[in-house]
């Protein structure tokens, strides 16, 4: 079975990039730009993995991730530097993100 | 005919003293009684004499003591009046001097003397010593007015110049005068007036200036600092893009379509990062005096609306645009984007606990007039706020989000364009009004 990852962000830009660059055979990759969107999603068909943004309208990364379920690991990524948030990320990534270091992470997770 | 024969001496005496011989008495009693009566005539007027004259010389004595009294009542006026003239030109540090017209002699006070430097005796006091401390780009335009003044041309001195302190510097003068003596045939005998010395109020009017300036300044760097914390977002986004769409590029070599709209998405992504940090640069830059060009208002718009835009999209609060009609306007645009990003700034602020959240930019030319309004969704500004909004370090909002200082660094920037700023209370919910004249009107001011 493959894996399944959410990408939420409201550049839809990035959203796009986001799924060329990680979707693959093994990888399915879905996009969201509204953060409330995305949890709906969540709860009718939950992913494995979760990359937020930070800073979206109406509801930031963190706020998003304290509403969904604790076993969906969850990776924030934020645009600005030095970010100090009390939850228990699995990582903070920040913009620009390094992609081979996400690929690297896709691959640990397929594994396990 | 009388019957006494009189000698021919007494005839003309009597005539000298204008008696005739028929009126005077014709016997020896009648003589005797005469000059009795002639007697007792002037012992009577010789006692009235000396009688008055004692009573002259009493009245005499006394009209003098009444005099010199009188006169030391007058000196004591006098002195009182000039020593309370003196007190008042000490008190108000003012030097005065005094020109003889006709010997062009004027005498320069102790203060006058002091304001340059001097002491009374070393100057000679005539209008050359004047005309020699006046600078020279101001001698001329002094002399011009004094001139008109005395000639009746103009209806009163009042002129400033600069005169150089017996230290070297310049020293600012506010020099008044009046003619205040003229002879039979109405022509100045006697010019007088004051020096006020300007020296410190101009340069605490400069070190005004310079504050000004520089809290202008400390203001942007504020508006700057609230702006920084999404600058990093706004830029790391884009560049983002630019990353995964250079590393799509090796993917889609094969895919022409996917191949340039990759690169169409770099080349987009570089330009938004070098938009947003060109107005920076340009929002940054410390503006000690900027000039006025004719420039289109809804321009200055669209980029305040582009500083703001980080901070309105995180806040969920977006700012519309409506603008009509010739808003060509003279205009500091550094200033007036200032102004714009702080009114912005500021609605998004008070709108944030609010369900509706919007801000509108609005702008339209109304009779050689052009109007500009900041609208936000905000409830109506209390009226015991409206004046204090104004103030330098007023500020509602918690300590560390405000300076206090957008408001009147505002006022003070419309000020500089001869623009009004104010409520506009005929909007159910808060509108900052601000009005600038057209162009044409604001050529002469």
């Amino acid at each position: 079975m493959g894996l399944k990852i959410f990408y939420v962000d409201d550049e839809p830009e990035l959203c796009e990039v986001f799924e060329e660059l990680f979707s693959t055979e093994e990888i399915s990759v879905e996009t969201f730009t509204d953060p409330f969107k995305v949890l709906e999603k969540t709860i009718s068909s939950p992913p494995d993995v979760v990359f937020m943004d930070y800073r979206m309208p109406g509801l930031n990364g963190l706020e998003l991730a304290r509403k969904m379920p604790v076993e969906i690991k969850k990776y924030l990524i934020s645009g600005e530097n030095n970010l100090v948030v009390d939850y228990p990320f699995e990582e903070i990534l920040y913009k620009p993100f390094e992609i081979a270091h996400i690929r690297e992470l896709l691959k640990q997770f397929k594994k396990s | 005919m009388p019957e006494t024969k009189f000698s021919n001496l007494l005839l003309r005496q009597l005539k000298k003293h204008g008696l005739s011989e028929t009126e005077l008495p014709q016997d020896l009693n009648a003589w005797k009684e005469f000059i009795a009566k002639i007697n007792k005539t002037y012992n009577e007027y010789d006692q009235a004499r000396i009688s008055s004259d004692n009573v002259l010389a009493v009245s005499l004595k006394e009209m003098e003591i009444l005099q010199a009294e009188k006169a030391k009542l007058n000196a004591d006026v006098l002195k009182e009046l000039n020593e309370n003239l003196s007190l008042v030109l000490q008190a108000s540090d003012l030097g005065v001097w005094d020109w003889n017209l006709d010997t062009n002699a004027v005498n320069y006070d102790k203060r006058w003397c002091e304001i340059i430097g001097y002491e009374q005796k070393e100057l000679e006091h005539n209008l050359e010593t004047f005309m020699k401390l006046v600078h020279p780009d101001d001698i001329e335009r002094v002399l011009t007015l004094a001139d008109n003044y005395i000639k009746g041309l103009s209806p009163k001195f009042d002129v400033r110049f600069q005169m150089q302190h017996k230290h070297g510097e310049w020293v600012h003068i506010h020099a008044k005068g009046k003619i205040i003596k003229f002879d039979d045939t109405g022509r100045p005998k006697r010019f007088m007036g004051t020096h006020n010395d300007l020296t410190e109020e101009i340069r605490n009017q400069k070190e005004i200036e310079h504050h000004k300036s520089k809290l202008f300044h400390q203001s942007k760097l504020a508006s700057l600092g609230e702006m920084s914390a999404g600058i990093a977002h706004e830029v790391n986004n884009p560049l983002a893009i630019i990353a995964g769409s250079a590393e799509l590029l090796a993917k889609f070599i094969d895919r022409p379509d996917k191949f340039h709209a990759k690169i169409d998405s770099i080349l987009r992504s570089c330009a938004r990062i070098s938009k947003i940090l060109n107005g920076l640069k340009k929002f940054s830059r410390s503006a000690e005096k900027n000039e006025f060009k004719l420039i289109d208002l809804s321009q200055i718009i669209d980029e305040a609306v582009v500083l703001t835009e980080m901070k309105s999209t995180r806040a969920s609060t977006p700012v519309m645009k409506d603008c009509r009609g010739n808003l060509k306007i003279l205009c500091d645009d550094l200033g007036l984007e200032q102004v714009l990003i702080n009114l912005i700034n500021n609605g998004i602020d008070a709108v944030k606990n609010n369900e509706e959240r919007w801000i509108k930019v609005t702008a339209h030319n109304d009779n050689e007039m052009v109007i500009l309004r900041v609208i936000d969704s905000g409830p109506a500004i209390p009226h015991e706020l409206e004046e204090k909004i104004f103030d330098p370090f007023f500020t509602t909002k918690t300590v560390g989000e405000g300076t206090g200082l957008g408001l009147s660094i505002t006022r003070g920037i419309l000020d500089e364009h001869h623009a009004t700023i104010a409520l506009n209370r005929h909007f159910p919910t808060t509108c900052f009004e601000i009005k600038f004249l057209s162009p044409k009107d604001n050529n002469g001011a």
